[in-house]
Formats: structure tokens, C-alpha cells, sequence
């Protein structure tokens, strides 16, 4: 009778498969996806569920009572900004990649860039950034172009995308030109569809993602999967996606 | 906040008047005439009824973008532009409009249409004494539905917009961007101001289709008696 009971429960609990949620930044989009592989071999049991999006939307709906367990940023403020509301695990604020900024022209224009003056060119009518409001990657293009002196002449030739994903999708389907997230690059999507320049740190210093924890939510298959992103492995699919790790 | 709204009533404007030329014909057609693919016809025209918007704005973006046939064959894109969006709104409405001046036209009993002629009148005099005035209050209120249906798409404009102030950035798209920069008080009462508006928009179609239903009862029943 006994083990009757005890094997029901052992089912139970098998089949209540323990799950995280993970809010992404969108330029994350493939990385994450083969961080979330390489995890889920070492961790059957656990399930990840990812959202992918803009930073500033997550910070939105993380504050309105969003059911994410770790929120994986663009950068480093709307981290902070959770943590400034008490939303986040105290300490578990940590950069976990260095992103760069990457000037993306597609194949069809014909132009390869080797500055941001190619923006200039009248071949290019439309360049595709992020919104600089809600997307980190949209506010390092357009401090990029202004640190470059370009800003003002290339402003009505901006077009913008609600987070760097769709910023990408419109610099290939629609736009000449687009300012996105380096790792996009090494995405199958892109690949091989246009020319990629990553932009100079003296332009765009490299955007330091943070990660955490929200608030009340350190169960141990969130902070398994908190301190694998640290790890090695997940170090060196970042690395293959162009990122720098700390 | 009043950039965006006067873009959004802009394009609300051109969005009902185009529809109103475009789909009123079409509602005449569909009303009262028999033709072979017309059940094919209607499905396809209905379409975006029940497609999402942002797989339609997907498709619009295909179609005007920079590999799309447009560039291809005639040099030029759309997208990004107040025409393309304009395009895609008048798409999105085509159901809504479309149905709603089919039933307008509907609701006149033909035997009113045959009496008028066996009394005399010529075709234009049935046109314009008879018909109009008897599907005017339907061919309004769809054209107000229509125009309030403009205030309340995303998806279209998001896919195929870019979000350019004055252009393509559409009061929905801006509340959006506001909360997703947790610019919250802005947000709430720009939303605030979406409300009355849209609130005022029903209220208006909501008399008129009153109104339009009781002419029409009278207007079809008082040839019987």
C-alpha cells in the first residue's frame, strides 16, 4: 500500500515537470535558444520557457506581476530599474555578456560598409533601428551615429522597430541599411543576407547585459538555471554568437 | 500625444472615404446580384476578418518591402510611408465596410425598388430618391465603424510602419511605445483620451443604427398597407 503511494507521488511530481520562465532581450533570440538545449540535456526535469522582447517590455511587465522567473536584459538599467522597485532577488544582479553593436546592409544594396559615413550614401533611403526609448540596442545606434556626427543627417532616414528583432527583420525586408546586435550575424536568418560591420567601441562601447532573479521566485531549478548561464558552456555559446563573457 | 492623434484621424478620414467608394459599390453587388465565383469572391474579400492583423501587416510588408513585387516591377516601396499604412488600414477594413454596406443595401425590400419603377421613375430617380436615402444611415454608420475600427488596429501598422512620427506612428503604437518606456502617466492619459474618442464614435453609430432600423421598418412596411 505503501509503495503503491509513494510510486503515485514519484508520478506526480514527474509529471509536474518543474518549469522556469525566462523573460529575453530580443537579441538573444538564437543564443538563448541553444543555452536553454545545452541546459535542458543536463536538466531533464526541468522545463524552460522563454519570452523574447524588448528590455523596457519586460521591465513593464515584470512590474504589472508577470510570471518570469529570470529576466535576461540588453543591458544593465532596466535591471536596475527592477531592483531600484525591490522586483528582483537581492545580489543576483550580475552582467552575464558584452554585446556589440553591428551596422547591417543588405546584400541588395551592394554597398560594403567600412564606417558609418556609408550611411551617408544615397543608395541608402531607410536605416532600421530599435526604438532608442525601450530597446538598449536602439539607444547604442543612435548614440553611435551621434558620437559618429552623422545624427542629424541621417535622422529622416530613420526607421524604427519595437525591439532589435524586428528592427532586423525590417533592415532585411524593408529597409537599406539597419543598426542591430552583433550576434543577429551568426543567426540563420541573417547569415549570408547582407554585409556586417561591427561598429568601433569608441562609437558604441560594448552594451553590458545584466541578468537576475525576480523577486521571490530563487526556487532551486531557477537558481540551477541562474548559475548555468554563468557557466562554461553557456559561456561559449555566447562567445560562438559574438558576445564578450565577463 | 496630438501628433499621433491628428495622424491617426488622418488616416481614419482617407481609410473611410476610400472604403466608402471602394466597398459601397461592392455591398451593392454582393446585395443584389447573382454571379459565378461570387461565394469565392465574398470569402476572399472577408478575409482579414478573421486573419490577424500582424500576419496581414507580415504579408504587406512582403508585397511593399524592398524584395517585394512593387520594387521589383514598378521601382518604388511603400513601406514605412503614410500610403502603405493607408493601404493596409483599407485592407483590414474591407470586411467591416464591406459587410456593412451589403446589409444596408440588403435591408431595402426590392418591392419598394419595383414599385418606384412601375410608377415611373427612372433608374437615377430610384437611385437617388429610393435607394440612397433608404441605405444612408447604414452606409454611415459603417463608414464611422470603419473610421473608429482605424483607432483600434496594432498589428498592421506595427508590422509594416516603422514608427515614424507624423507618418506611420499611429496613436496605438505610440501608447504602446509609452508603456513600454514606462512613460506611465503619459501613457494612461493619452489612453484616456483614446477612450472618449472611440466612446463618442460608438455612441454615434449606436444612434444612427437605431435610427436606421427604424426608417428602414417603416419604409418597407408602409407600401403594404
Amino acid at each position: 500500500m505503501h509503495k503503491i503511494l509513494i510510486a503515485v507521488l514519484v508520478g506526480l511530481g514527474l509529471a509536474q515537470a518543474q518549469e522556469v520562465r525566462v523573460a529575453v532581450a530580443a537579441n538573444l533570440r538564437d543564443a538563448f535558444g541553444e543555452i536553454a538545449r545545452a541546459f535542458q540535456r543536463e536538466n531533464p526535469s526541468i522545463k524552460v520557457t522563454a519570452s523574447f522582447g524588448s528590455s523596457g517590455g519586460f521591465v513593464q511587465q515584470i512590474t504589472q506581476g508577470a510570471p518570469f522567473d529570470i529576466f535576461m536584459a540588453a543591458d544593465t538599467d532596466f535591471p536596475r530599474a527592477l531592483e531600484r522597485s525591490d522586483l528582483a532577488e537581492p545580489g543576483t544582479l550580475q552582467v552575464y555578456a558584452k554585446g556589440r553593436l553591428a551596422l547591417l546592409i543588405p546584400n541588395r544594396v551592394g554597398l560594403s560598409p567600412t564606417g558609418l559615413g556609408v550611411l551617408t550614401d544615397p543608395k541608402i533611403a531607410r536605416i532600421a533601428i530599435a526604438n532608442p526609448q525601450t530597446a538598449p540596442y536602439g539607444r547604442a545606434a543612435q548614440e553611435a551615429l551621434r558620437r559618429a556626427g552623422l545624427l542629424e543627417q541621417v535622422r529622416g532616414k530613420l526607421v524604427f522597430g519595437q525591439d532589435i528583432s524586428q528592427a532586423t527583420q525590417l533592415t532585411l525586408a524593408a529597409a537599406d541599411a539597419g543598426l542591430t546586435a552583433y550576434s543577429f550575424a551568426f543567426t540563420p536568418a541573417v547569415k549570408g543576407q547582407g554585409k556586417v560591420w561591427v561598429v568601433p567601441e569608441r562609437l558604441a562601447p560594448p552594451l553590458e547585459q545584466a541578468y537576475l532573479i525576480v523577486k521571490g521566485r530563487a526556487r532551486p531549478e531557477v537558481r540551477t538555471l541562474y548559475d548555468f548561464i554563468r557557466g562554461e558552456q553557456a559561456k561559449r555559446i555566447l562567445k560562438a554568437f559574438g558576445y564578450q563573457v565577463p | 500625444m496630438l501628433e499621433p492623434l491628428l495622424l491617426t484621424v488622418r488616416l481614419a478620414f482617407f481609410t473611410s472615404l476610400l472604403l466608402l467608394l471602394i466597398a459601397a459599390p461592392l455591398g451593392w453587388v454582393f446585395a443584389r446580384k447573382e454571379f459565378r465565383g461570387k461565394a469565392l469572391l465574398e470569402t476572399l474579400l472577408l478575409l482579414p476578418l478573421v486573419l490577424p492583423p500582424v500576419v496581414l501587416g507580415f504579408y504587406l510588408l512582403l508585397f511593399l518591402g524592398k524584395n517585394g513585387p512593387l520594387q521589383q516591377w514598378f521601382g518604388f516601396s511603400l513601406a514605412f510611408t503614410f500610403e502603405g499604412v493607408l493601404l493596409g488600414l483599407v485592407l483590414f477594413n474591407l470586411p467591416f465596410a464591406l459587410s456593412n454596406y451589403r446589409e444596408a443595401f440588403r435591408g431595402i425590400d426590392p418591392a419598394i425598388l419595383e414599385t418606384a419603377r412601375t410608377l415611373g421613375a427612372s433608374r437615377w430617380q430610384v437611385w437617388r430618391e429610393v435607394i440612397l436615402p433608404l441605405a444612408a444611415p447604414g452606409l454611415l454608420s459603417g463608414t464611422l465603424l470603419v473610421f473608429a475600427n482605424v483607432f483600434g488596429d496594432f498589428g498592421v501598422v506595427l508590422m509594416i510602419g516603422g514608427s515614424l512620427p507624423g507618418e506611420t506612428q499611429v496613436v496605438s503604437i505610440y501608447i504602446y511605445e509609452l508603456t513600454q518606456a514606462l512613460r506611465l502617466p503619459e501613457a494612461s492619459q493619452a489612453a484616456l483620451v483614446l477612450v472618449l474618442i472611440s466612446f463618442t464614435l460608438m455612441y454615434l453609430i449606436r444612434q444612427l443604427e437605431a435610427r436606421w432600423k427604424s426608417v428602414t421598418r417603416l419604409a418597407t412596411q408602409s407600401p403594404s398597407r
